[in-house]
């Protein structure tokens, strides 16, 4: 059968048309609630604001009052021992002054934290640490999320020598292997390399958020994500059970070994 | 606040119908594109004030509804592995959660769907949805060059599966 070029908009109009009126409406009705149900806890939260501005606003103003009130006192000559100031507190506490300078004392402290967040990992990581737009997208992506969500940021930083130390030990028979916990969960130790072989395939793969450049590391690195596409069995169910998996782990271990050996040198 | 939910009713009626459509191409569910569709305008008017004109609102929508598809489909690729543990199927694809579209639609859909999630969403925005390489740019957030290379190289692998299901292009561009 021969098709032209234009059958892509044929495709994307035979689907907008399938699309009934109901899913429309319902999806809008749905669209509307979610709107109302967000209004109406913003409209909480703003009397919550309000409220507490108008109790601010009270707060000054009778704080204003007693202290023209001293003045007023003051000035007429009375009890000059009353003009206490309002932080100061009468078991020796600190006063206001004091109190700006610890403030200005824990600035610094304020500034080393920010300045270990800056850090350059390229500066960090050298040659092998090449930030790609998906490793980027990701990261932006998940600060983003998490953002929403939780309120609070994660940043990840993931590079090429790090990787290739960590799965080193991923593939080496090591008695307390992580894979014990997989397995005492009802796991078969299989499943654990299948995890790690799609989690390479994420990392490294044609699509993978570490990008490397130079032909011998891309040669092995192509060599890895051959053997990694055995151990996923790529378009075949479940994963290589056995022996199989036994003879496929070796190779992944001796790959990663050839890795580290590339990136982090042989004493590494 | 009304003004708002006015805005985004008029972009609904506008372009949910094509926003679904990707969303649906890129999930294989048609409620499930539908849950996407509602949480892209949902978001859409959660961050309205954030809108600045600088793309056009169809670009800007578009961008947000392949966030919520990313986002879903990482989810659902996660949710994919442990199912492969328990030996199901690996499609998740039903009747009922299938459009029955004409024979040879279905068969270019099923031919995007063996591609590459990168792959599918370049052929989608630039061959189906039609938008400029610039735009496309903008709602993947990708770079231009990524976008080009990325089409080049797309375009002869469904090439290669529309042949392997026995259809022919007369001319891929």
């Amino acid at each position: 059968m021969k098709r032209s070029p234009d059958k892509y908009k044929d495709l994307d109009e035979n689907i907008m048309a399938l699309r009934g009126e109901s899913s429309r409406r319902l999806t809008l009705d749905r669209i509307t609630d979610r709107i109302e149900e967000y209004e109406n806890k913003n409209k909480k939260f703003l009397f919550i604001k309000y409220g507490f501005s108008i109790a601010m606003f009270l707060g000054i103003l009778f704080l204003v009052f007693q202290l023209t009130s001293l003045t007023d006192f003051n000035q007429k000559g009375t009890i000059q021992e009353t003009l206490i100031p309002p932080t100061t507190s009468s078991d020796g506490g600190i006063s206001p002054s004091e109190n700006t300078e610890s403030d200005s004392e824990e600035e610094p402290v304020t500034e080393e934290v920010e300045e270990q967040i800056e850090e350059d990992p390229l500066e960090k990581y050298g040659d092998f640490y090449i930030v790609e737009e998906d490793y980027i997208a990701i990261n932006t992506y998940a600060v983003m999320l998490i953002d929403e969500e939780a309120d609070e940021i994660l940043i990840e930083n993931v590079n090429i020598k790090d990787f290739a130390r960590d799965h080193v030990n991923v593939f080496k028979e090591i008695p307390d292997h992580e894979s014990e916990r997989l397995i005492n969960a009802g796991f078969p130790e299989e499943y654990y390399y299948y995890l790690s072989a799609t989690g390479v395939q994420e990392s490294i793969g044609p699509r993978g958020y570490i990008q490397v450049t130079g032909e011998e590391i891309e040669k092995v690195i192509a060599e890895i994500m051959e053997v990694t596409s055995v151990m996923v069995a790529e378009g075949k169910p479940g994963y290589p059970m056995g022996e199989e998996m036994e003879e496929l782990v070796q190779q992944m271990y001796e790959l990663f070994v050839e890795l580290d050996e590339y990136v982090n040198g042989r004493d590494s | 606040m009304l003004e708002d939910y006015q805005i985004i009713t008029d972009w609904y009626e506008k372009y949910s119908d094509s926003i679904q459509s990707f969303i649906y191409i890129m999930v294989h569910d048609f409620q499930q594109s539908e849950d996407l569709m509602q949480d892209t305008f949902f978001r859409a008017y959660r961050k309205l004030d954030t809108f600045k004109g600088e793309s056009t609102e169809k670009t800007w929508l578009f961008s947000i509804a392949h966030n919520v598809t990313i986002d879903f489909l990482r989810k659902r690729k996660t949710l994919q592995l442990f199912k492969g543990v328990f030996r199901e199927t690996p499609s998740g694809d039903t009747p009922e959660s299938v459009y029955m579209l004409k024979e040879e639609n279905n068969e270019l859909f099923l031919a995007l769907n063996e591609l590459k999630d990168q792959q599918k969403l370049v052929i989608t925005m630039r061959k189906i949805k039609g938008f400029s390489i610039k735009e496309t740019s903008e709602i993947l957030g990708w770079s231009e060059t990524k976008v080009k290379t990325t089409l080049h190289r797309a375009l002869p692998v469904l090439e290669s599966k529309m042949k392997n299901r026995g259809i022919f292009y007369e001319k891929v561009t």
